[in-house]
């Protein structure tokens, strides 16, 4: 193999071999943290249920913040401090008004690192009053249902900050720039052909 | 506009024989010059792409097909942003949904560029099986092109259904409860049903068709459709006096312009949510690509639902063999374009009866 070829393979090789490394650092942290483990004496409740949350295998004597998550709503249940075991035990009262959903629960280090967590379903309160999908609910109940359900769009409060607005106008403005510069190379390119 | 000598009837010509029949050679080799193997260019052989092919290629009615391409490159890169936030669990996907547009950066904006993405795909998806049709470009030997395309046609059907099914409003829940009925209806749609496994969630199992089983079928369906127009090459009698490499350079162009077309579409005019869903009743409307389907229900029931889509599906794909012609042979016989109108029409109007239509329970007729 001549001399540039070899250049060429080795800066190929260089450039595959960087950009693995700075994948593997930007992923580091990604896997930095949560070595404890947090249980919960039930991963299904509803809203206004107790939840008894216990966490063992955390760092000794540390304080900790613990939160339930959901993707629309946090609810903070204060600090617990671990014991000399790096364990602790800490009763989580759940809101009523928390709407059902997919949540977890998490032990939060004072860097702000989640150092355990467990996942969290809640059901709705009466669970059996809503019907079975593939069943058509009874007159009366339909009555009831129908009050309920809406074609009408939910009034959904979406903020688009000016910077976000920035981004938008770019990303077109640069559509449409790039597009108009391709579209002149390529009538040039015809004309030249022609 | 110039005109080729026809072919031998029959004969399947192959990608040399189109490119060299109008006195064109193939392949340019001050082109391949202007284009060094040891450049990037060169390693990614961009040079394969540099085949003649009709100058009408790069009129706007053949790009159709490119510009629904472009499309579902929109569809499939915001709907990877949007599945980093989406949760497919039944209590979770409404919250999600809302999280994404109330809480994602630019969340609210992909989420619209996706639904604008799927109408304009459903709409040049539509109106070049329309110019495909009307050019009679699926007769011999391009009739697997034309399967595979509507094929392409049924699955964005399927995509379109399955996501919206997925966002949890109260269109969703009743699209839901409809591919229930639908699959308990159909021999071997127990998959689609709820009693199917009780280890995953339907709407689980349907997110995951809308994210992966779907989009590999679309994948596979694309390939196949682009390598026999590849091989068949495009349908036009003109001398192949243009390059594929400025067609893509055009297409680029006009996808670029579809796209800022979508974000302003976006910007302007963001996809809505219904409210939560409720079970068991029928309050809203299918989008309106489904209308028809929706009409036929209001129609004769549930069964309409099945009725539809296999008389429309059905006949796009009887097309080929109801015209068994050549390219350059014979022209269509007059019944089968009567047909074809006759479908179209009926489509239409369906749509058309659809959006008037007061809305009606179908699940339980």
């Amino acid at each position: 193999m001549s001399a540039p070829g070899r250049f060429t393979q080795l800066r190929w090789r260089l450039g595959v071999a960087l950009t693995l490394a700075a994948i593997g650092l930007a992923a580091t942290p990604l896997f930095a943290h949560e070595k404890g483990v947090l249980t919960l004496n039930t991963k299904q409740a509803a809203p206004g249920d107790t939840l008894v949350a216990r966490g063992s295998k955390l760092a000794k004597g540390a304080a900790l913040r613990i939160e339930i998550r959901g993707a629309l709503k946090t609810f903070p249940f204060g600090s617990v401090h671990t014991d000399a075991a790096g364990k602790f035990e800490m009763r989580l009262p759940i809101p009523a008004d928390a709407k059902p959903g997919a949540y977890r629960v998490v032990a939060i280090a004072s860097d702000g690192d989640v150092s355990a967590q467990e996942n969290l379903v809640l059901r709705p309160v009466q669970a059996a009053a809503v019907p079975s999908m593939t069943r058509m609910p009874d007159m009366t109940t339909m009555h009831v249902m129908e009050s309920r359900a809406t074609a009408a769009p939910a009034d959904i409060r979406v903020v688009t900050s000016s910077r976000a607005w920035t981004v938008i106008i770019g990303l077109i403005v640069f559509a449409l720039v790039g597009g108009v510069l391709l579209l002149r190379g390529a009538t040039s390119g015809s004309a030249r052909t022609a | 506009m110039s005109s080729s000598a026809p072919n031998d009837a029959g004969a399947v010509p192959s990608a040399g024989t189109i490119a060299a029949h109008d006195g064109v050679v193939p392949d340019s080799s001050s082109a391949h010059a202007a284009v060094p193997e040891h450049s990037i260019a060169g390693r990614l052989g961009v040079r394969a792409l540099d085949y003649a092919i009709p100058p009408s290629a790069n009129r706007l009615p053949y790009m159709l097909g490119g510009l629904t391409f472009v499309g579902l490159l929109a569809l499939i890169g915001t709907g990877v942003l949007l599945d980093q936030f989406f949760n497919p669990e039944p209590l979770s996907a409404y919250d999600s949904v809302v999280y994404i547009m109330t809480r994602v950066p630019l969340g609210n904006w992909v989420r619209s560029i996706h639904y604008w993405a799927a109408t304009v795909v459903f709409v040049t998806l539509f109106f070049h099986i329309l110019y495909v049709f009307w050019r009679r470009s699926y007769t011999r030997p391009r009739e697997v092109t034309w399967w595979l395309g509507v094929g392409l046609f049924i699955t964005v059907f399927g995509l379109m259904f399955t996501g919206t099914t997925l966002k949890g409003d109260q269109e969703a829940v009743e699209a839901l409860a409809h591919a229930v009925a639908g699959a308990k209806m159909s021999p071997g749609g127990a998959v689609l049903t709820p009693d199917f496994t009780s280890s995953t969630t339907l709407l689980s199992r349907l997110h995951s068709l809308h994210v992966s089983v779907l989009p590999l079928v679309l994948l596979a369906l694309v390939l196949g459709h682009f390598a026999l127009i590849r091989v068949h090459g495009i349908h036009s009698h003109e001398a192949k006096t243009a390059r594929f490499t400025q067609h893509v350079r055009r297409l680029t162009a006009f996808g670029l312009f579809l796209c800022a077309g979508l974000g302003i579409l976006a910007a302007v005019f963001p996809a809505v949510l219904g409210h939560p869903g409720v079970e068991g009743v029928e309050v809203t409307k299918p989008a309106w690509p489904f209308l028809w389907i929706y009409a036929v229900e209001n129609t004769v029931g549930m069964t309409g639902m099945l009725i539809a889509p296999i008389v429309l599906f059905g006949f796009l794909a009887a097309v080929p063999l109801l015209d068994r012609g050549h390219d350059q042979g014979a022209g269509r016989p007059r019944w089968v374009m009567g047909l074809g109108m006759l479908v179209l029409l009926a489509y239409i109007a369906g749509i058309v009866y659809g959006v008037f239509a007061p809305q009606m329970q179908h699940l339980g007729m």
